[in-house]
């Protein structure tokens, strides 16, 4: 028994909002082929839980279309457009039993007890939760109300999952642990799922692919590698990791200079884009650097312990800040050599 | 604990203010269950024959006041149900003067409206509808007041979006999710329009006619022309309808404050 | 937050769910106001006359009642306020059985109609009320029989107000900050500049409003005062006797106007503008 019949969904120039300067979200174009688990992040304000509630039908967009396989959905009312939508607080309703809450909406299309019953089960057990059927929805943990709420709207055979914030309301030691065990459910589910955060460390992890969103516009779309070795602009970069935006002058080979005596490797795939370019821009990430009595002096200004390592927050001598992990500890003040790292895979950032 | 002076001073007065608030309860059974109480409590001994008098005297007037509070409960679902709706769920110009006249009718005194409409419809006295209107007009601010916040509750919107994307249509979702989910403020504003309505006076007073007299205003009479103990009699027999319903507010959640 | 565009909310929905409201509204209120205004301006044979507000000014009865109606109202209102206040504070700042008890019993005159209150005076202070009766008891003398008497009426009045402030109050005080005033505690300030600087302070919207909404109620409090109404005369009863017994409806109209206008400019105008 299928849990889902995924659909395409299509942004084709989505904006929502009071018009030019007010957009809420701004002329989105993206394709999420069926059965993909597409991420959007960004920061708070960005537009992100908007996307989502126009999927819904929620709310209506201003301009553009809508594409749900072929149809058009811009203007259809939630009510009949087969979308699951889990927002941040789950939004249980308190008033039914776990059971009840999952076979709703197969008792507002009218489906015969049995059927409800049977699906229901389906759900309690795909969802891990056979256990809890009878309980009040009162009494539950935040990972086991998750787990409700997404049962609740796969009951229906979504077309599309949209997830808001879906690990954000538990605790940060479970977070992790559930972030896998929810992906894993997903996939089984095999549903089209847009799944809203503002962490990217758990958009790199879970998706398929990633929109990256800054103030309702669409900065980057593309697989998580694509993003972490290719960022498009310093935003996108800066967002996914802790990156030092440098420039660099290419010297020939698979090089490029960031000052005198500090060397970066370039992977030849990205040399050839910008073989004809005098200079290229460079994320450097932490990790990208290590401490090497051959590179140049950077001054430290500030140092973390981050478990293993420290993470060293430096400058160069009337240059750009750097940062980069150290495995013995440093004072502020004090200058070290540095040096990236031969094997590094440096992020060039493509416009 | 204490050694806030303020709070020393406020548990007394709490206590006198107690005090003062539950005297007149002990002491009104004492009246009515005394033969004769110019004499002082109990003299001439416990009877029950002032509290069975007061119920046969009451209870036509009771039966009356019932049927009219469940007239106004009526009248307040389907004219003020609607109107907490859009009062909680639209955005429109001139939302927020509406809700203040909606508050308006416990500003103005019961006999000033009780005046107006004897005076703007005078031959409707008669069949009774002035009788309705008034309660109708100082019940509806406590029914939308106590709807309109429940009906705007961001979380109660946010189950109902739920309920949209499961499939639900408008009616479904008012049966399924809405109303189970404010039931308490339903209950709460049910029970206070009932209470109210059974107390009211002050606009009752001039509306009603033989025909149609409410229980305070028989208590009134009682207590105008009748003797202490018939008058306390018949007090216990109203409060026995009300305090129920003031304690089931108080756990509620609910406190209603209207006029004396 | 979003704000939200609703592209798909007809208009004429709303339009007419609020309709029989607001169209109740309009003849329950509106009109009889309106008509209770225009009889306050029109004499006995129709022609437009002030006479009925003169008569308040002029005439020594009904100047008297309205003195004695704001007179009550203040002094009650007064009453309250000093008695209730310190006891909301008591009741919201701790917990515990016993404090939410108190606070259950000072609701105990909410569900009361003024003429039962009016009653419990009678039963206390009345000609043979528990008040005289202990007195002769104790020095041979009927006294305190004061309930038909301007000190019966306060207590009444005395009596609704309680848990009006009680209940504004303890709402104000349930949302003062303890971290706000521990953090004062721990830069040491004594008790009393706690009061002085923090704590009346944030209390001053909530006394204000527990003020007029008691000043309001009593001025057109009449069950109280009808069931005591053999002695100290109100306004309310004025209007009620103007009206009833001695046929002015201009007079009683105009009176009626004027005590409309004070609650009014009290609970919209000067509440609405914290």
């Amino acid at each position: 028994m299928a849990f889902t019949n995924p659909a395409t969904l299509q942004f084709q120039q989505v904006s929502y909002g009071y018009g030019p300067e007010e957009w809420a979200v701004d002329d989105i174009n993206l394709v999420v082929k069926p059965g993909e688990l597409v991420v959007l992040v960004g920061p708070s304000g960005c537009g992100k839980s908007t996307l989502l509630k126009l999927v819904a039908g929620l709310i209506y967009p201003t301009r553009g279309t809508l594409l749900l396989d072929d149809m058009n959905v811009a203007r259809k009312p939630p009510e009949q457009r087969q979308v699951g939508w889990v927002p941040q607080s789950y939004a249980l309703f308190d008033h039914l039993t776990v059971a009840e809450n999952i076979a709703f909406g197969l008792r507002m299309q009218g489906q015969p007890r049995q059927q409800r019953q049977r699906r229901t089960e389906h759900l309690l057990d795909l969802c891990q939760i056979q256990a809890l059927a009878r309980r009040s929805v009162h009494d539950l943990s935040g990972g086991q109300r998750q787990r409700v709420a997404i049962a609740r709207a796969l009951a229906v055979q979504p077309r599309v999952l949209l997830l808001d914030e879906p690990l954000a309301a538990l605790d940060p030691q479970l977070r992790v642990s559930l972030r896998s065990s929810l992906v894993s459910l997903l996939r089984e589910a095999g549903v089209t799922t847009l799944f809203v955060t503002h962490d990217q460390t758990e958009a790199l992890a879970i998706a398929d692919r990633i929109a990256v969103l800054r103030a309702g516009r669409v900065e980057q779309y593309g697989n998580p590698e694509t993003l972490w070795d290719r960022p498009v602009n310093e935003f996108v970069a800066r967002f996914l990791s802790r990156a030092e935006i440098v420039e660099a002058h290419y010297v020939g080979g698979n090089q490029v200079e960031i000052v005198p005596g500090l060397i970066a490797p370039i992977a030849p795939q990205h040399l050839n884009a910008h073989r004809n370019a005098h200079t290229v821009t460079l994320a450097l990430r932490p990790t990208d650097l290590q401490v090497d009595s051959t590179g140049v002096m950077l001054v430290v200004l500030a140092s973390e312990y981050t478990g293993s390592s420290y993470l060293v927050y430096g400058q160069l001598p009337n240059g750009p800040r750097l940062s980069f992990m150290s495995s013995a500890p440093v004072q502020p003040g004090e200058t070290v050599p540095v040096q990236v790292r031969p094997e590094a895979k440096v992020a060039i950032i493509s416009a | 604990m204490t050694r806030d002076p303020v709070e020393r001073i406020g548990k007394v007065f709490a206590l006198l203010s107690a005090f003062i608030c539950l005297i007149p309860l002990p002491l009104l059974l004492a009246v009515a269950t005394t033969s004769v109480w110019q004499q002082g409590p109990w003299s001439g001994g416990f009877t029950l024959k002032w509290l069975q008098a007061g119920w046969e005297a009451v209870s036509p007037h009771a039966w009356f006041s019932v049927q009219l509070a469940l007239q106004v409960l009526l009248l307040n679902t389907m004219v003020g149900f609607p109107a907490a709706w859009v009062l909680a769920r639209s955005r429109f110009r001139g939302r927020q003067v509406l809700m203040s006249l909606t508050m308006l009718p416990l500003a103005i005194p019961g006999i000033a409206i009780a005046l107006g409409l004897l005076l703007a419809y005078p031959t409707w006295k008669a069949n009774g509808w002035l009788l309705i209107g008034g309660h109708l007009l100082y019940t509806l601010p406590f029914w939308v007041g106590t709807l309109t916040p429940a009906l705007s509750q961001p979380h109660l919107q946010e189950l109902e979006a739920v309920g949209m994307t499961l499939g639900t249509n408008t009616w479904k979702r008012l049966v399924f999710i809405t109303l189970p989910q404010i039931r308490g403020a339903l209950l709460a504003a049910a029970i206070i329009v009932l209470t109210l309505s059974l107390g009211e006076f002050n606009v009752s007073f001039f509306l009603f006619t033989p025909l149609n007299k409410t229980l305070p205003v028989d208590l009134y009479s009682a207590y105008i022309t009748g003797r202490l103990e018939v008058a306390a009699a018949r007090t216990v027999w109203f409060l026995l309808f009300v305090i129920p319903a003031a304690v089931a507010i108080e756990s509620l959640g609910g406190a209603k404050v209207g006029q004396a | 937050m979003l704000k939200q565009v609703r592209t798909h909310t007809p208009w004429l929905l709303p339009l007419g769910l609020l309709g029989p409201f607001v169209l109740l509204l309009l003849v329950l209120l509106g009109w009889p106001l309106a008509i209770l205004l225009w009889r306050s301006l029109q004499d006995g044979e129709g022609g437009f006359s002030l006479a009925g507000y003169f008569s308040i000014l002029q005439r020594r009865r009904y100047f008297q009642a309205f003195i004695n109606t704001v007179g009550l109202a203040i002094a009650s209102t007064l009453l309250a306020l000093i008695l209730c206040t310190p006891a909301a504070i008591y009741l919201e700042r701790g917990k515990g059985w016993g404090r939410r008890a108190l606070a259950v019993m000072l609701t105990i005159p909410l569900s009361l109609p003024g003429i039962v209150i009016g009653f419990f005076i009678i039963l206390n202070f009345g000609m043979t009320g528990v008040v005289p009766q202990l007195a002769e008891a104790a020095t041979g003398d009927r006294q305190f029989q004061i309930a038909y008497s301007i000190w019966g009426l306060l207590l009444g009045y005395v009596y609704f107000q309680i848990p009006r402030v009680v209940l504004v109050v303890r709402g104000a005080t349930a949302s003062l900050s303890e971290d706000v005033i521990d953090v004062a505690r721990t830069l040491g300030t004594p008790t009393w500049r706690l009061y002085s600087d923090i704590i009346l302070p944030t209390l001053r919207p909530a006394l204000t409003n527990a003020a007029t909404l008691s000043l309001a109620t009593a001025l057109g409090a009449f069950g109280t005062a009808a069931t005591l109404s053999r002695g100290f005369r109100v306004l309310p009863l004025e209007i009620a006797t103007a009206f009833t017994e001695s046929f002015q409806p201009q007079l009683a109209a105009s009176m009626s106007i004027v005590l409309a206008s004070l609650t009014t400019v009290l609970l919209v105008g000067v509440r609405g503008k914290q």
